[in-house]
């Protein structure tokens, strides 16, 4: 052995264990020359970047979807509040706000309406599913599930996706991944003030100790007197606490949280009259999460989760009965959960992967309490199977097929393909054809307004023909062509609509060096009733959406400016009466970015809806109004500080 | 169930700005370190990582035998490679040689494994196996085939990554290979390296 060695101690940090005992001798210090970089400085510094050749992250022209990837970066430079914010820049996609939750419409699809609150759109966190089984979805907006500030990386891949996660996930699956303990490394404190008098305050901690062990842990809290409307003020608060927190040891991952939020309810939702202090929504949403990940010997992944997941939903609802004068009813709902999730991958001869993957999930507490009906309480049980496999018969073409396989304790069970062909004619060009089908059961909640009808599942059966070209070295286009054909829709009590949409997206993407980030897309799209060929509810034709990034002073300052235009939508009563519209919109915001002015320091200061733009959203099925006001320009300054 | 939020907001917010005051007080605004191009980073890399690899004894011919870094297949650095060139590694003179394939390495300490095809990949890592090479890598069949050093990139921006690497320790052993536990402490397994579909 050499003379050099000498023991490093215990190698401070290092697992206890086998590990432990591996021989971390240390070596003595090399005497490097003046001026070069240590370790740690080129670990913390960016660098242009190289797209590595085979990644196990799918590149997303290998996905078998169209996909946008959204990253922290971008949440930052464009100062998204919410999830909600950041998903208005995606193309295809739009949001509608009732001043209680963000409603998602995709592909000119969006029907909003707190039964199935968003519930065609699977959300994950982390790979865990967040929709939950009261409504069957989970509100986008301040009533999300994570700080927007922890997210790292949202992943909008439309299109069905029931082939590898069953229920819900109809019109497309949002993954948003989590920022690391080991990323965060040590205490960061956020604090942001903006208009109507909204602050908000988080708390972040992250550790991280040699490979093993990973630590997250934050909260937040949230408080918005809202805006007034006419003369009233304070009927529009909104007010959360959340905590999120992950703690990883090898490959064992514990991992929940937990978020309330309070609002206060200004328009006139289930007869209420508008800005009646006692219509107010509380909803609680939190999960554990046990998670397994191994790999043994390269050649097969495992992946393990079991999980325990909780929603409370409380409504406080005034109305005029007649004989009584006004009373004020309370709405409770509860849901409990909890589930197991295996996942096996192979790859074999290093290009082709196959995974094999199972699900049983047991809802054994769905409870609705209404103050006219009777108590209604229900439990329903579900498992899953998939089988999905990405070949390469060619080196240009790609195969991704896929069949899952549900059954349901309350339905028939459903049988879910998916085929993706991906071809690279040459370097740069990617052809993709998908057909795929995806269900979403009914609601806990539009069982109970639908009783004693029974209800179906909805399906969707979708046709997407894509092409992603590369242009010169900075920019990438996109042209997508979609069809989807929807049957068994749930309007209210009954499945009676069918529907089709077709459409044309449009996007292109320019990256230059020194931090110029442009991006541009138009979606034109329509959806129609099949029976009576009206166009839906909240279905704009033209989409258009534009952001800019740019540097104002090297790698420390940037600007964001973002645009987007939503055409005319239909209102929920005015699509059958071919009434009212709610009229287009243009909506400008404007971010200025700082970092590293100050070693830690992250300040930025927002400007929404800079023209001031007065516009309004289709209200829902159980408003009075049939359109709902948005708010004008507001701003936001906010102070990051990691220790 | 209200939530108190408004008074304990205000409060949090307060903490937030009063520590951030105060911990600018106490620190200087220093500028990151200059930046480099890809290559001449990932070169970084090697030079600073193999400083702090200790080799058996008997692998170096004679005292003035210089360290040999070699290139296998394509070469991506092209004069990224200066940056290093001329500074000695293990006090040893730097000497870069470029292979064809495995069969042409003979003197060789550390090697960057620049291709990408996977049969090629395993073929260069299985002739490799039980040498005293330090091998460094980017590529999913280099990870899986028992490379060393695989470089990994957690992209920050939709153009910029930061490059972070990962050791297989094993790998490093049965090379007889022994890595500091500086170096080791920093390595960081790549989270999506086996991530679920």
């Amino acid at each position: 052995m050499a003379p050099a060695l000498a023991l490093a101690g215990a190698a401070a940090g290092a697992p206890a264990g086998a590990a432990a005992q591996e021989a971390e001798v240390d070596i003595e210090p090399p005497v490097l020359p003046p001026g070069t970089p240590n370790i740690e400085d080129l670990m913390s510094t960016l660098v242009p970047m190289v797209t590595g050749p085979s990644r196990f992250e799918q590149p997303t022209t290998e996905a078998p979807s169209s996909v946008t990837v959204l990253t922290a970066d971008d949440i930052r430079k464009f100062g998204h509040r919410t999830l909600a914010d950041a998903l208005r820049t995606v193309p295809g996609l739009h949001v509608s706000y009732d001043r209680n939750y963000s409603f998602l419409g995709v592909r000119s699809f969006n029907r909003s309406d707190i039964n199935s609150l968003n519930g065609r759109v699977l959300m994950l966190v982390n790979g865990h599913r967040i929709n939950d089984n009261l409504s069957g979805g989970s509100d986008v907006g301040t009533a999300f599930f994570l700080d927007a500030d922890l997210i790292e990386r949202v992943e909008v891949v439309r299109g069905p996706g029931s082939v590898l996660y069953g229920n819900n996930a109809f019109f497309g699956v949002i993954n948003v991944v989590t920022r690391q303990g080991g990323e965060v490394r040590g205490p960061e404190l956020s604090g942001e003030y903006a208009r109507f008098d909204t602050f908000k305050g988080r708390v972040t901690y992250g550790y991280r100790c040699a490979r093993d062990v990973e630590l997250l842990l934050s909260g937040t809290l949230y408080d918005s007197e809202g805006p007034d409307h006419g003369s009233v003020h304070g009927l529009d608060d909104d007010r959360f606490g959340s905590c999120f927190g992950s703690v990883r040891f090898r490959g064992l991952t514990l991992e929940g949280g937990y978020l309330e939020r309070e609002k206060g309810n200004p328009t006139g939702q289930f007869d209420a009259m508008a800005n009646d202090p006692d219509l107010r929504t509380v909803d609680e949403r939190g999960y554990a999460a046990l998670k397994w990940a191994h790999s043994f010997t390269n050649v097969l992944d495992v992946e393990g989760r079991l999980h325990y997941d909780r929603k409370d939903l409380v409504i406080t609802v005034p109305q005029f009965v007649p004989p009584q004068g006004r009373t004020v009813h309370r709405l409770v709902g509860v849901g409990e959960w909890w589930g197991t999730e295996w996942l096996l991958k192979t790859t074999l001869a290093d290009r082709h992967t196959l995974t094999l993957g199972a699900e049983y999930r047991d809802d054994f507490r769905q409870r609705l309490e209404r103050p006219l009906g009777p108590l209604k309480g229900g439990n329903r049980d579900t498992w899953g199977v998939f089988l999905q496999g990405d070949l390469v018969p060619l080196s240009k073409v790609r195969l991704n097929a896929g069949l899952r396989y549900d059954a349901y304790s309350h339905y028939d069970p459903t049988l879910n393909p998916r085929v993706a062909l991906l071809y690279d004619p040459w370097i740069g060009t990617t052809f993709k054809a998908i057909y795929g089908t995806a269900y979403r059961t009914p609601s806990f909640l539009e069982e109970n307004v639908a009783f004693p009808n029974p209800l179906v599942p909805e399906t969707i059966a979708t046709c997407e023909l894509i092409w992603e070209q590369r242009l010169g070295r900075h920019l990438r286009s996109s042209l997508a062509g979609f069809f989807n054909r929807m049957d068994d829709l749930i309007t209210f009590d009954r499945n009676v609509d069918t529907a089709e949409a077709r459409g044309i997206e449009m996007g292109l993407e320019g990256l230059w060096t020194g931090g110029w980030h442009g991006r541009l897309s138009y979606t034109l799209q329509e959806v129609e009733d099949r029976a009576t060929n009206d166009p839906l509810p909240d279905a704009p034709n033209h989409l258009v959406k534009a952001s800019l990034s740019l540097p104002l002073c090297r790698n420390k300052i940037f600007a964001g400016l973002d645009y987007q235009f939503t055409s005319t939508r239909r209102t929920v009563r005015g699509a059958s009466l071919r009434g009212a519209d709610a009229e287009s919109y243009s909506i400008l915001n404007l971010t200025v970015f700082s970092r590293e002015l100050v070693k830690g320091l992250e300040v930025s200061a927002s400007l929404y809806n800079l023209l001031d733009t007065r516009y309004d959203d289709p209200a829902t099925p159980q408003h009075n109004e049939e359109i709902i006001g948005q708010d004008g320009f507001s701003f936001r300054i906010k102070a990051q500080y990691r220790f | 169930m209200r939530l108190r939020g408004s008074s304990t907001a205000g409060w949090l917010v307060g903490l937030a700005a009063g520590l951030g005051v105060g911990g600018l007080a106490l620190r200087s605004a220093d500028a990151p370190a200059a930046a480099y191009t890809a290559f001449q980073h990932r070169a970084w890399y090697i030079y600073l990582i193999s400083q702090y690899t200790q080799w058996p004894t008997n692998t170096f011919a004679d005292p003035s035998a210089p360290f040999v870094l070699g290139i296998l297949g394509k070469d991506p650095f092209g004069r990224d490679l200066d940056l290093i060139k001329d500074k000695p590694i293990k006090q040893r003179a730097l000497k870069v040689l470029r292979f064809k394939e495995a069969a042409d390495i003979t003197t060789c300490h550390a090697l960057y494994v620049a291709d990408s095809d996977p049969e090629r990949v395993r073929a260069i890592l299985t002739a490799l196996a039980g040498r005293p090479i330090l091998t460094f890598g980017e590529t999913a069949p280099f990870r899986r085939h028992q490379g060393i050093v695989t470089l990994w990139e957690q992209p920050e921006t939709r153009d910029k990554a930061y490059l972070y690497f990962d050791i297989n320790r094993a790998a490093a052993r049965q090379a007889g290979l022994r890595i500091s536990a500086y170096v080791l402490k920093l390595a960081r397994p790549d989270p999506h390296a086996a991530s679920p579909p």
